[in-house]
């Protein structure tokens, strides 16, 4: 039972996970705004 | 119009610059052409260049405002032909990337008084992200209402459930580097004025951003602004087809 559990665990470990499973996304963004420049977030 | 010129070389340089598990989009919002405030701009020189020069950058998306439109007028070049019908609806699509399904809701031109959108509007931007959050691992909203109308859609949120990971907003008021807004749940982004730089928000381990949905996650999220000075390589290209845009200077 417990070496069954073990088994079980280890496969779960080493088979690749969902395809996008840890995936950064960078979003590229650029527009147009008009206003004050607003250099520190709040 | 070098900063457009750079701007295309530091896109291209990061669309073939591979990063394992790394799904990078080149997203161009509202006002690219014309100003928001209707005042003159460089493009107006020689829109048909500009227009040109946008559609060389093979954007993901973009949201081109009527203002926009007017500039590039009846002829649009066919890369920013499927971005040419005024946003006058909210319009939702899906894009799959590495297998990373990525949700655009383009915000519609507000309607409402004082340039600001109706209720009926906000409505609908809300239902077609919820619709999309089904379907999608991130879901973005690309927005022309200004800094005023977008701080008062992402504050209906706080403490309550909302459909957008990122707000990518544009159009009067001033440009931020990036907030963690809606009670920490949307990443909002502003450009500084006049397209000097490109903004950037990387979202860490999607998968498990969905499943901590209601969670504050300003951890996954980073912020970061690259100028587009003389550090950048223009690209040639996009460079020598703005060159009617100088000539008329």
């Amino acid at each position: 039972m417990t070496r069954g559990l073990l088994t079980i665990l280890v496969l779960l470990a080493i088979l690749p996970g969902p395809a996008n499973a840890g995936q950064a996304l960078e979003i590229y963004y650029t527009s147009n705004t008009n206003g004050e420049y607003a250099p520190c977030p709040t | 119009m070098g900063g457009l010129a750079r701007r295309a070389g530091f896109i291209e340089s990061m669309r073939t610059k591979a990063e394992k598990g790394v799904v990078r989009l080149f997203v161009a919002g509202p006002f690219e052409l014309a100003a928001p405030d209707g005042g003159k701009v460089p493009a107006m020189r020689a829109p048909g260049a500009v227009a040109r020069a946008h559609a060389a950058m093979r954007y993901d998306a973009m949201l081109l405002t009527p203002a926009d439109l007017a500039l590039v007028g009846d002829s649009a070049p066919k890369g920013l032909a499927r971005w040419t019908t005024a946003p006058m609806q909210v319009k939702g699509e899906i894009l799959v990337r590495s297998g990373l399904r990525i949700a655009f809701v383009r915000f519609p031109m507000p309607t409402g008084t004082d340039g600001r959108p109706t209720e009926q509007q906000t409505r609908e931007v809300v239902a077609e992200g919820f619709h999309l959050r089904g379907e999608a691992d991130v879901v973005i909203g690309i927005s022309p209402w200004g800094v005023s109308a977008e701080q008062a859609f992402l504050g209906h949120f706080s403490g309550s459930a909302q459909p957008f990971d990122v707000l990518l907003g544009g159009g009067p008021g001033p440009g931020h580097g990036g907030k963690m807004a809606a009670g920490g749940f949307t990443a909002w982004l502003r450009p500084y004025a006049q397209g000097k730089t490109v903004h950037v928000i990387r979202l860490e381990n999607i998968p498990k951003r969905q499943r901590q949905a209601q969670a504050k996650r300003e951890v996954d999220v980073r912020f970061d602004v690259v100028s587009l000075d003389d550090k950048i390589s223009a690209d040639q290209v996009v460079d020598a087809l703005l060159a009617p845009a100088r000539a008329s200077n």
